[in-house]
């Protein structure tokens, strides 16, 4: 339990390290992209990225973990 | 014609990509470098075939080079030697799409249409995700409507997206000329024809400071309106015109799609539950029509048009769209405008996936569209666009209303005939004893002492001559009228 734990942690400080050292450059596109919407964007992109992610990382947990209660039932 | 003809369009000048010039025989796209091998890489994969099949996408054939220094010969445009020489040189692609039939703009449009060219945006949109390619703007310009059904025509609008791009950037433009127009309308009541002032729609904060704190909460101005209004008040204001990438790519489309999804949302929520106006039970609830003079009037513009065998067709005060329909059962493209845009929409509702060739729009004849943009040649007027379009025009049961609620002078009603049809006119004359016409007049008698049959036929036998008329027992008139 507590290495599952551990686990989380340290996905969660790597993707947020990935997420606040994305690539950060000029954009190249004619409309108008807003500020108060572009903010807006960025945050919902942030919490719809890292919702994703922990569902992945949480669908892989028990994928294994099923797999494993598998092979020890076989056992 | 010429009196009702504009300045001609300008060549589109915004995307710095390329430009589209509208012929005759098609939209002519030029395509700077490098775009233009992105463009072409993108016309060659499957999926530019699929949406092109579909409907969705506006076909493209590459012009060749010589032929376009020829087709602008022979559209009597001057062109000198090294402007063709430099045309070679900078514009080394040039594309050809096939003419919409009837180029209409979103201040015409009823909600059914905002939303259905919505809907087609964000659908292509999350088709392009899903390819790693994505639009770069979306604007309610870049749809049109082959009667209800969009075709997005903007095929400059599509590029490569970046890897692991998590911000769509034209994600601000859809919200402020998609969400907060048909938002404002549903919300505030604030016409959707008032966007030809708003090239770039509305910006949450306009919205914001007439939206009542209710209707701040609740959504989708929660997360369209206030949420970002609000966290813009708190940011720094500096800069924020920058890209977020990820480095998975996985993720990246998630949050794209997830997006997309987001928009099609709020989009939906907007829907109008279907109000009623003065217009909209109209059809079903005159009293001034008996039904032996309804079979007769429908018999009568059913033998006159059968008699105009016409292809192109303008229904003016279209109402519910029963005439329309008849037209388009003909086999021609039929354009119905009405000035209410509650009975517009219900037309539009009624008609959607129908596959009839019938387009509905918001449009007063007496104060129709005009040309909007840098010049006023960005964007046409009404009657610039119907100018020479249309081979016969019905205006059944409305003429009364030109002449009394917008006051227009029967000379410059048979005159303005005379120019919107290339060939027939259906006009039912409505006479000043009709009950509707005397709910108009409302006591101005003296308005209207000169309207009489007598003076409506000298007026419209200057420009028509006439090709059969029928009187109906309530004492209106159907004519069938030729240009001269």
């Amino acid at each position: 339990m507590n290495s599952l734990k551990l686990k989380y942690a340290v996905v969660t400080a790597l993707l947020f390290i990935a997420l606040a050292a994305s690539l950060e450059r000029p954009a190249y596109a004619y409309v108008d992209p807003g500020s108060s919407l572009l903010l807006f964007q960025s945050v919902s992109a942030v919490v719809t990225g890292t919702l994703f992610y922990f569902r992945r990382r949480l669908k892989s947990l028990l994928g294994r973990s099923s797999g494993n209660s598998t092979t020890a039932s076989e056992k | 014609m010429a009196e009702l003809l504009s300045f001609p369009l300008l060549p589109t000048f915004r995307d710095p990509a390329g430009s589209v010039e509208l012929r005759p025989d098609g939209a002519y796209r030029r395509i700077r470098a490098p775009f233009d091998a992105e463009i072409l890489a993108f016309l060659a994969l499957p999926i530019a075939s699929r949406l092109v099949s579909q409907g969705r996408l506006v076909a493209s054939e590459i012009v060749p080079q010589a032929a376009t220094a020829s087709q602008r010969l022979a559209v009597n445009q001057p062109v000198v030697a090294d402007q063709l020489a430099e045309a070679s040189e900078s514009d080394p692609l040039v594309l050809r799409h096939p003419r919409v039939s009837f180029t209409s703009y979103p201040w015409e449009w009823s909600p059914a249409l905002w939303l259905a060219a919505a809907e087609l945006t964000l659908s292509l949109s999350s088709d392009l995700v899903r390819e790693g390619w994505q639009l770069k703007d979306a604007t309610p310009l870049n749809v049109l409507f082959e009667g209800t059904r969009p075709i997005f025509v903007d095929v400059l609008s599509i590029e490569r997206a970046r890897p692991g791009e998590t911000i769509w950037l034209a994600y601000g433009q859809f919200i402020r000329t998609f969400v907060l127009p048909m938002l404002a309308h549903a919300r505030l009541g604030w016409p959707l024809d008032t966007v030809l002032t708003r090239r770039d729609g509305y910006e949450p904060e306009e919205v914001y400071a007439a939206l009542g704190w209710p209707a701040r909460l609740s959504r989708p101005a929660l997360s369209a309106v206030t949420l970002p209004v609000l966290l813009a008040g708190r940011g720094s204001g500096g800069s924020v015109s920058t890209t977020r990438t990820v480095k998975d790519p996985e993720l990246a489309r998630e949050v794209m799609l997830k997006m997309l999804d987001g928009l099609r949302r709020k989009m939906l929520r907007l829907a109008p539950k279907q109000r009623s106006s003065t217009w909209t039970d109209y059809a079903e609830t005159a009293t001034h029509y008996s039904d032996d003079d309804h079979a007769r009037k429908r018999e009568f513009v059913s033998h006159a048009l059968a008699a105009a065998k016409p292809s192109r067709v303008l229904d003016v005060g279209c109402n519910s769209g029963a005439y329309s329909r008849l037209a388009a059962e003909t086999g021609a493209e039929v354009v119905s405008i009405d000035t209410d845009v509650e009975t517009v929409d219900r037309l539009v509702t009624s008609l959607q996936g129908s596959g009839k060739k019938i387009l509905p729009l918001h449009v007063d004849l007496a104060r129709p569209t005009p040309a909007t943009g840098w010049e006023n040649r960005e964007t046409s007027s009404f009657l610039g666009r119907a100018s020479g379009h249309f081979d016969t025009v019905m205006m059944l049961a409305v003429i009364h209303h030109v002449l009394l609620s917008s006051q227009i002078p029967m000379d410059r009603i048979a005159a303005l005939c005379g120019n919107l049809t290339t060939r027939n006119l259906i006009v039912e004359w409505v006479p000043p004893t009709d009950v509707k016409f005397r709910e108009l007049v409302r006591g101005r008698e003296a308005l209207c002492g000169h309207i009489t049959e007598i003076a409506f036929r000298e007026v419209f036998l200057r420009h028509f001559t006439i090709a059969r008329e029928c009187r109906l027992a309530n004492g209106r008139v159907l004519l069938h009228l030729r240009k001269r």
